[in-house]
């Protein structure tokens, strides 16, 4: 697990320099850099929000970019985010299914760890497995 | 037989939950005036098949893939639906091949693109009866709902604005250990029209016979469950207000609380389906 805080902190630093914060666009690989920092700034509402609209651009596009404009559209130039960002994704919301007791979460983690596998992703397959464990838990004791 | 001001949206293949609206209300002596049957021209499958082997072609391929799906459908619904009804204890035949001309003085087929159509749009604009139940799928759009007048009642499985979105009744079964139906007045967003009246209900034990996979089990407490308690409460809605059903009395939702959920990822689903059933 080290190892995956590790990689989030390289992907954090590269964000912070190339992306630059635009309050008409929604910036994701940012917005769960911030998170996965606890950054203080961060409104709880605010991350909430946010989070929820992720989990629907999941369940509806099986996809996550990474800019969407103001009113939820992925920009047109935009690409899907990278599948290390996406199993950062998948723990985030394994971790606040765990906190929250929100199935929300944990069926949104769901539809993205299969997303994840079925596109071939070159990103370790261990992490998938702990992620897989992970959510077999959770299914477990929440259900 | 007493004929409502209403008017019933259901699919060219009336679906579960019509049929137990058709057949709840028939048994309980009401009926609408008339069923609009949904005759959607250009499924994306066919408009897929078209580019390939022209339209006529692709309908016949989509109709034959539909009758094969059906089939297979039916076979194991037919093998868990005795079960069911002796678990629950309702009489309807969802499976039987209805008649829509016997729950109704008038049946409509419209063929349409989408409920964007603007004939079918300027058919409902012109439409004497107002107030439609809605029993067919898909998102109903603003340009229907924005129709001066017109009133769509839905019936959804789960407490709003708790519990919106899809799968409600696995939502509601999971949250709140209990099955909880709403029915609303539609307006343009998901789930969140205007309240005309809530129940809930104690989820009933389910016994089968035999084992059946997960999925088949989904698909079945879908079609029959859902579908009967359904008609439970448009039942409850009826008996209280068979006049002005245009005009009955409704609380706002407030758009902040709750949440709308998802589809349910199967993994999700099987662990639900299999507390909700005893084998």
């Amino acid at each position: 697990m080290s190892n995956i805080t590790e990689q989030y902190v390289s992907v954090a630093k590269y964000c912070d320099e190339i992306y630059a914060e635009d309050s008409t666009v929604f910036d994701t690989y940012s917005f769960l850099c911030r998170i996965v920092h606890k950054d203080q700034t961060l409104v709880l509402e605010e991350v909430k929000r946010k989070l929820e609209i992720l989990c629907k651009k999941i369940d509806v596009s099986k996809r996550v970019y990474d800019y969407y404009t103001s009113d939820g559209k992925p920009l047109s130039n935009a690409k899907p985010i990278v599948s290390q960002m996406e199993i950062t994704l998948c723990f985030l919301l394994l971790d606040l299914t765990k906190s929250k007791k929100d199935v929300m979460y944990l069926n949104s983690a769901c539809k993205l760890l299969d997303n994840s596998l079925g596109t071939g992703t070159k990103y370790p397959q261990a992490y998938y497995e702990i992620a897989s464990k992970k959510l077999e838990t959770l299914c477990n004791t929440l259900i | 037989m007493q004929y409502l001001d209403l008017t019933l949206f259901v699919d060219h293949r009336p679906g579960f939950s019509a049929i137990a609206y058709l057949e709840t209300m028939k048994a309980n002596g009401v009926l609408p005036k008339k069923i609009i049957c949904l005759a959607f021209t250009r499924a994306r499958r066919v408009q897929q098949l078209s580019y390939v082997f022209g339209q006529s072609i692709a309908h016949r391929i989509f109709d034959q893939y539909l009758k094969r799906q059906q089939k297979k459908m039916f076979k194991f619904l037919s093998e868990i639906e005795y079960d069911i009804q002796q678990s629950v204890g309702y009489h309807i035949q969802f499976l039987k091949k209805i008649n829509l001309k016997e729950y109704t003085q008038t049946v409509e087929t419209i063929y349409l693109d989408s409920y964007k159509d603007k004939n079918f749009l300027n058919y409902i604009q012109e439409e004497e009866c107002k107030t439609f139940l809605y029993a067919s799928s898909g998102i109903v759009p603003a340009d229907l709902l924005n129709i001066h007048g017109i009133k769509i009642i839905h019936i959804h499985p789960g407490i709003v604005p708790e519990v919106k979105g899809s799968d409600g009744l696995f939502y509601s079964y999971l949250l709140k250990g209990k099955l909880g139906y709403s029915v609303f007045y539609m307006n343009s967003g998901i789930d969140t029209g205007d309240i005309i009246l809530q129940k809930e209900w104690e989820f009933p034990k389910l016994y089968f016979r035999k084992y059946y996979n997960d999925t088949h089990l989904y698909k079945a407490i879908l079609a029959f469950i859902d579908s009967y308690y359904r008609a439970q409460i448009l039942l409850i809605l009826l008996q209280k207000n068979t006049q002005n059903l245009e005009a009955l009395s409704c609380i706002k939702q407030d758009m902040q609380e709750g949440k709308t959920y998802f589809t349910m990822h199967p993994k999700l689903r099987s662990c639900i389906v299999r507390r909700m059933v005893q084998i």
